[in-house]
This record gives C-alpha cells, structure tokens and sequence, in this order.
C-alpha cells in the first residue's frame, strides 16, 4: 500500500563550500538519514547533486528529485537557485511514499520459506541460550526424543571445541557479533551427528546485541540400528561425511552465496541508509536470484547423497497430517501472493506413518511448493490424508494446468521440466521427492489430464496407531 | 554595419595568440560530434528530413540571436552605449553558420531535439490532430492548470518557424544554456576586439560578467522541457487513464507525453526525448513499454516521427505495433537501465564504443 503525503515549500541554504548553513525539519531529517550532521556537508545525493551543478553553472536548476528517505520514496521539485555565497534550494511538492515497510516484510518472509527446506530455525537470547528451536530438532539433538527445554546453552547443544588450529570459527564469529554461515558443529548428546549452523546477530533498537537467530541443518543421517561413526566436531571431518563432488559444492558455492544473500538483503532492507526504490528492488532480485541458486545447490547435494548406492534414511513414526499442515505453513504467504488458498487437514485429524520427518517434509514442500507455483491466481490447494491397505496417503490436488499422460512418468526424471524455460525451479525436485519417498518403502504417482489440474499422491508405510 | 568577417580572416583572433590553446583549454573533442553530423549525410542511418534540418537551423539561429542580444545588453554595463552599434545583428549566427564545429555534439543534438518535437507537435503533421493547448482544464489542481498552459505557451513559442534570424526564447535547460552563452559570448567577444573600445583585459572580464549577467536570469523551469517535466511529476499522482494518455498522443503533445515516460521510469526528460529522437523504433518501444502506455502512444509516435526522420514502413510499423505488448514491462525497465546512468558514464561507455557496455 502506498500512502502519499504532500507537504508545503522547504527551504535550505547550502554554502559555496557544500555545507548547509540553514534548512528546514524535512531536508534536515533526510540529512540525517543520509548519515549527514545538521551543520555538515549536504549529503542527500540528489539535492547536492542539484545544488553543485547550480553552483557550477552559476544558472538556476528547476527539476524533479526522487530521494531515498526512511522507509519512503520521496518525489519532490527543486529548485536551486545559485548565489554569491551558495545555493538556495526551494522544494515544492514533497510527496512522501511509504513502501518500504512491506517490502522489509516481503523479504524477511521469502527468506523463511527460501530456508524453511534447509534445515531448523533457532534463536537465542543475548547470553546464548536458546529462546526458539523449531520442533522438529529435538530427536536429531538429543536421545530419546525428549523436547528441547528453553533456555538451554548454545554450548550445552552444540560442541565448539578447538578445531585442528586451536580456534573455533563460531565462537570467533559470536565474539565478534558477525554472521556466520555453513560451519560445522556436532550434537552434544549424540556426538555422531554433526550439523551444518549458520547464523545472524541480532540487535534491540538500541544497537545492542540481542542473541543469534539461524538455521541448524543434519549433515549426515544416523540409521536406525547402524553402526556409529566416530566424529568429532572439526570441520575437516564434518566434511568427510560428504561425497567429494557435494563438499565442493558445499565448499565453492554455499558459502559465496550465503553471503550474497545476506548483503543483497541488508541492501534491499535499506538499513545501511536510504536507497532509490528501483535500486532496492533490484537488490531483492539479486537475494532472490541467490536463493534460486542455493536451492540448486541443495538440491545437488541432494542427488549426490540419494545415488549413492548406501543411502539410506531413518525410519520414525511420523503423522503425516501434521507434516502436511506444515507445509501448508511454510508456503501459505508465497501461496497468499498469488491468492492461493492451501486447505490443510484439520488440526484434529492424525496420519501416523514410517518415515524420516525432515525428508517427508522436504517431500511435502517440494509438492505443495510445485502446485502453488504452477496453479493460476485465485485457485484453490487440497491437501488430503488417507489411507489405502497397509500405506498411508498424502494427496496434493491442485487447480493448475494439467500434466499430459505421456508426460507423467517423465517429469519424475532428473532435470526434466516439460520444457519450461522460466527461472524457477532446477528439474530435479518431483527426481529427488520420488526417490525419497521410495527410500522410505512409499512412492509419489501423480494423477492428471491436461487442464484438469493435478493429483499428486504420496505413500509411505501405515503405522497404526497404538490405541487401534 | 559593420565590417566584420564572419571567416576570421585578417581580423583579431584569440587563437592566432600562442598560448591562447593553453588559456582556453584543449579543442573540443569532435568525434561523437561527426558521428551525429553523419548523419546528415547518405549512409546506412536513417536521414534526417529536409523539415529537420531547416527547423534546427531556425533554433540554433533563433536562440543564438536572442542570447546574443541578452549579451549586448549587459555589455551595456561596461561599454559605451553606442560603441557596439557598429556589429551587425545576428552576427554570431553568422560565425557560426561559417563555424559550425564551433557548437558542441551535445548543444546541437540537443537543438535537434527541441527542434524535432516542435514538428512532432505541428499543425502540419498529418499524424496528429493538434489542438494547440495541452488541456487540464478541468483538474482540481491549480498548479496542473497553470503548469499545463504554460507548456503550451512554451510549445507555441517553438513553433514559430518565421525568419531564420528571428530571435527565439532561449529557454534551455541549464546545461545547454551554459554552453550556448559561452560559445556566443567567445564569437562576441571576437568581433568586439578589433574595434578597439577597451582594452583586451577589460574586454574579457566584461564578456566574462555580461554571461554571468545572463545566466544568472536563466530559470530552466520557463523553459518547455522544465514545464513538462513539472506537468508530468504534478500528474504523477494521477491514474491518467489510457484514453488520456491516447489523446495526448492523438492532440500531438508529445514533449508531455515524453516527460511522463520519463518520469515513470525515473528518467530525465530531455534524455528520454534525445532517445526517441535520434534512436530506433525498438528505443521508443522500450521507453513507452517501461513507462506502460497504451499501445497506441506508441503507434502514433512512429508515425509522427516519420516528419523529422524516415523511418519504418506501414508493414514494417504493423508489425512492430503488434510486438508491443510481447515485451513485459519488467523487461523493458531492465533494458532500459543504461539511461538511468549518469551522464559522465554514459558518455564514457560511448567513447569505448558500441556495445561495449555489459
């Protein structure tokens, strides 16, 4: 939504020398945005733009000026008039539109669904202990599936002992109050898991430092009843549980993008200092298009680990009514945007089945994601749970499209996309969600006609539930 | 009248004296200059009409004149009254006709420009149906109305294609201004020397004060450029529908219509007016499908521009009228991105060359 305001002539007095000698509350305020002293060199780029080139010129400059304020775009008409002494700017016409509330919005919600597949979300207080840690952790962190108590120490879950150089790269990076992305930790309780953490200062309104909030994502998965292997927490090792061709994914492209992410955001969120609308949306498109990136890097990863010939996933009791609600949750805003409306199951109805939950969910985004992405505006997303013999069923109906017969089995092939040249999407994720799902004694079919929207079922092993 | 030499020859001249190079700077470099002046003559870019060449010949004369009169005039100041009764009017128009690499690439084109439009909106151009006021009667806003008819009182004065000689308002915008008063006040100054009024030293600090004189009455928002881009950033706030904007088109007001391509892509006015002008039909595609006009602004542009330029035939116009809306409008804000640069860059990713930009 945008909101105009419109406001009567400013007036501001700029010195031979650059510097303001006098100004009105609105040009002052943006001054300050710009990061400039009251009495300082003007800094607005586009006024002292203005105000140089009328001084150089010695002619007096009338022009329109878009300026970055705070949160807002603001279109006014200058005039500098250039004196012996300096420069008179007279602005008429100050409109102020706020946009960038929203846009702060937008991206701080893409980002959580951009990340949601990664791995779980945690958060600390300012003394490191954790206030959040999304759910689904627990089992992974600790034995006997026993829920995380709040307030627990980042250092009673995760391992950060001295690695091979006697440093600690997450230590040295909270000392510091900077981001750090993709290091490598083990659990505490479960020594033979080892997570990939990444993660980002926060800071109160003050500027005072406020905890950690990031994403904790299971490098290797422990199979029930195997062996365990001997890890320790030093990243050299972490690593080794990587195929060679992921860990230089990992290695050369995870981080780089990790960064460009981060920095094209803080840009887009204009909280270094103002910044022309055009430019922070084209900084949105750069974080975007870095999402898609690490999306495809995930994705990589993930087909080097399902081909290998040993892989294997856990086997847990899972409800896969509540995973489909969580998806339902993870995509509802980017569903939203194209006013898409996900029907989950009820909050009472309960699906329990064999599988491993992070996979399963992973399995339910990808195919909700695909029918949100591929299903016109307005239309509706049915999630159902059923089940069929011995198998429990998820179904994912959508309004979109359609798939043809001759194209239903092909699309479960790696990098198919039906011919498809838009930026979404790699074409291996229907490749890696069916593989999944057959790793856990299910499958995924897809029922379909062209025009007739999609039926995408998936099946994993019943697990009756104990009071039946 | 005066027996001055439009040719320079035998009289006093600044750059017979050797270290005046040094004194005036290095000589103006040429080379986009030629590129603009080639195409005025036979080669593979499109001509520019007869209509064109006669109606920037009437600018650059008229402005000329009417600066070189403001010159005179502050020169008062300094000099006897009568002493310069002796200089022919108009002759610096005359220099210059003589000298014509003595104006910049960058005044000149920009006088095509203003020169173009001034056809564009002529009664004569059959692809329009110009009414003569760009009407906002009926907006709430005062300074709509206002700003809307002093548009078209600047238009009216460009389209005067009376005698050559004739002064013109010179109501540049301040870059273009800055160089004309200059390169008159330096062809005023040359013809003033040999008469021996004051010494060389007075002379050029009072040719210096006399420019200084004029520039500082200069207020670019008088100018039609200033007041369309006014218009166009007052109506921003509008929803001016497709009808509107199609019968801005139809009435021949292109200037405004330039101005409000410009100003919803965040551009300057003349800018988007020199790209029209003097780039293709795909330029003024982008332009008009980044700014989202109706299909039909573009259409009859291309037509109307046919008066100032030869451009595309019928066929060739259809089917690049039935192209428009293939191009999104993000597409275009993209493509567009080069004008949003600032000048000295543009300029420099010009002087590498062609496509020499990423």
């Amino acid at each position: 939504m945008t909101r105009v305001q419109a406001i009567g002539s400013i007036h501001a007095m700029i010195g031979a020398d650059g510097q303001i000698v006098s100004a009105d509350a609105p040009i002052l305020h943006l001054q300050q945005v710009a990061g400039g002293r009251d009495d300082g060199p003007l800094l607005v780029p586009q006024l002292a733009a203005l105000a140089r080139l009328a001084l150089q010129l010695k002619i007096l400059i009338a022009r329109p000026v878009r300026a970055g304020g705070e949160g807002s775009d603001i279109r006014m008409w200058a005039r500098a008039r250039p004196h012996d002494d300096g420069v008179e700017l007279t602005i008429h016409d100050w409109r102020e539109t706020h946009v960038a509330s929203q846009h702060y919005d937008s991206a701080q919600r893409a980002a959580d669904i951009a990340l949601a597949a990664e791995g779980w979300s945690w958060q600390t207080d300012q003394n490191m202990h954790f206030v959040r840690f999304e759910n689904a952790a627990p089992g992974a962190l600790r034995k006997g599936d026993e829920a995380l108590p709040p307030g627990q120490a980042f250092t009673a879950i995760f391992n950060l002992d001295p690695d091979q150089s006697g440093g600690n790269a997450i230590l040295a990076s909270i000392a510091q109050r900077r981001s750090f992305f993709d290091e490598f930790a083990s659990s505490v309780e479960r020594q033979s898991r080892v997570f990939r953490l990444s993660g980002h200062p926060l800071f109160d309104v003050a500027g005072n430092f406020a905890g950690y909030r990031g994403k904790a994502a299971l490098v290797e998965n422990e199979v029930e009843g195997a062996p365990r292997a001997t890890v320790t927490p030093s990243p050299e090792s972490a690593e080794s549980f990587l195929p060679d061709f992921g860990k230089r994914l990992d290695l050369a492209l995870r981080q780089p993008l990790g960064r460009i992410i981060a920095n094209a955001d803080t840009i887009s969120r204009q909280t270094e200092g103002p910044l022309r609308l055009d430019y922070a949306t084209y900084a949105t498109d750069i974080a975007l298009a870095g999402r898609h990136l690490m999306e495809l890097v995930d994705d990589l990863a993930d087909l080097q680990a399902i081909d290998r010939p040993n892989f294997q996933v856990a086997r847990e009791e899972i409800d896969l009514a509540d995973i489909a609600r969580r998806a339902a949750g993870l995509l509802g805003v980017r569903a939203a945007d194209k006013h898409i409306q996900i029907e989950a199951p009820r909050a009472d109805e309960s699906l329990p089945a064999v599988g491993e939950f992070r996979r399963a969910l992973q399995i339910m985004v990808n195919l909700v994601g695909n029918a949100v992405r591929y299903s016109p505006e307005n239309a509706q997303v049915w999630l159902r749970v059923d089940v069929v013999g011995d198998m429990a069923a998820l179904v994912v109906a959508d309004q979109g499209y359609g798939i043809a017969p001759e194209d239903q089995e092909r699309m479960f092939e790696k990098f198919e996309r039906l011919g498809r040249d838009d930026s979404a999407g790699s074409g291996l994720g229907l490749y890696i969600s069916r593989r999944l799902a057959r790793a856990m004694g299910g499958d995924i079919r897809v029922d379909s006609a062209p025009g007739q929207g999609a039926r995408f079922v998936l099946t994993l092993p019943h697990k009756p539930s104990s009071a039946a | 009248m005066s027996d001055f030499s439009p040719h320079l020859t035998g009289g006093y001249h600044f750059a017979s004296r050797s270290s005046a190079t040094d004194w005036f700077g290095s000589p103006t470099p040429f080379v986009r200059h030629t590129a603009l002046l080639d195409r005025f003559f036979p080669g593979d870019a499109p001509k520019w009409s007869d209509a064109l060449v006669a109606r920037t010949r009437r600018h650059i004369a008229g402005c000329m004149n009417s600066a070189e009169v403001a010159l005179r005039m502050a020169l008062g100041e300094h000099v006897q009254a009568t002493a310069l009764d002796g200089l022919a009017s108009g002759l610096c128009w005359g220099v210059l006709e003589h000298n014509p690499a003595a104006i910049s690439g960058d005044l000149f084109a920009h006088f095509r420009v203003r020169a173009a439009l001034s056809l564009l909106e002529s009664p004569n151009n059959t692809a329009v149906h110009p009414d003569g006021t760009v009407s906002f009667d009926d907006d709430e806003e005062t300074a709509v109305r206002d700003a809307a008819l002093a548009l078209s009182l600047a238009l009216m004065r460009w389209r005067d294609g009376g005698d050559e000689m004739a002064s013109m308002r010179a109501d540049l915008p301040a870059e273009q201004m800055h160089t004309l008063v200059w390169i008159t006040a330096a062809i005023l100054a040359q013809a003033i020397a040999p008469m021996n009024i004051m010494p060389h030293g007075a002379l050029l600090g009072a040719i210096e004060a006399a420019g200084q004189h004029v520039l500082a009455a200069q207020d670019e928002q008088q100018g039609a450029f200033g007041q369309a881009a006014l218009l166009a950033h007052l109506l921003h706030q509008r929803a001016i529908d497709s009808t509107k904007l199609e019968q801005l088109a139809q009435d021949g007001h292109f200037l405004l219509l330039f101005a409000i391509v410009a100003d919803r892509c965040n551009l300057n006015a003349p800018d988007v007016a020199s790209a029209i002008v003097h780039g293709t039909a795909r330029d003024a595609h982008l332009l008009f499908r980044a700014a989202d006009m109706p299909p039909a602004c573009y259409a009859i542009t291309l037509l109307a521009l046919r008066q100032v330029r030869d451009g595309a035939s019928d066929q060739q116009l259809g089917a690049l009228f039935d192209g428009y809306g293939a191009l999104s409008v993000d597409e275009a804000r993209t493509d567009i991105m080069p004008l949003a640069l600032s000048a000295g860059l543009r300029n420099a990713f010009a002087r590498l060359g062609e496509g020499s930009h990423p």
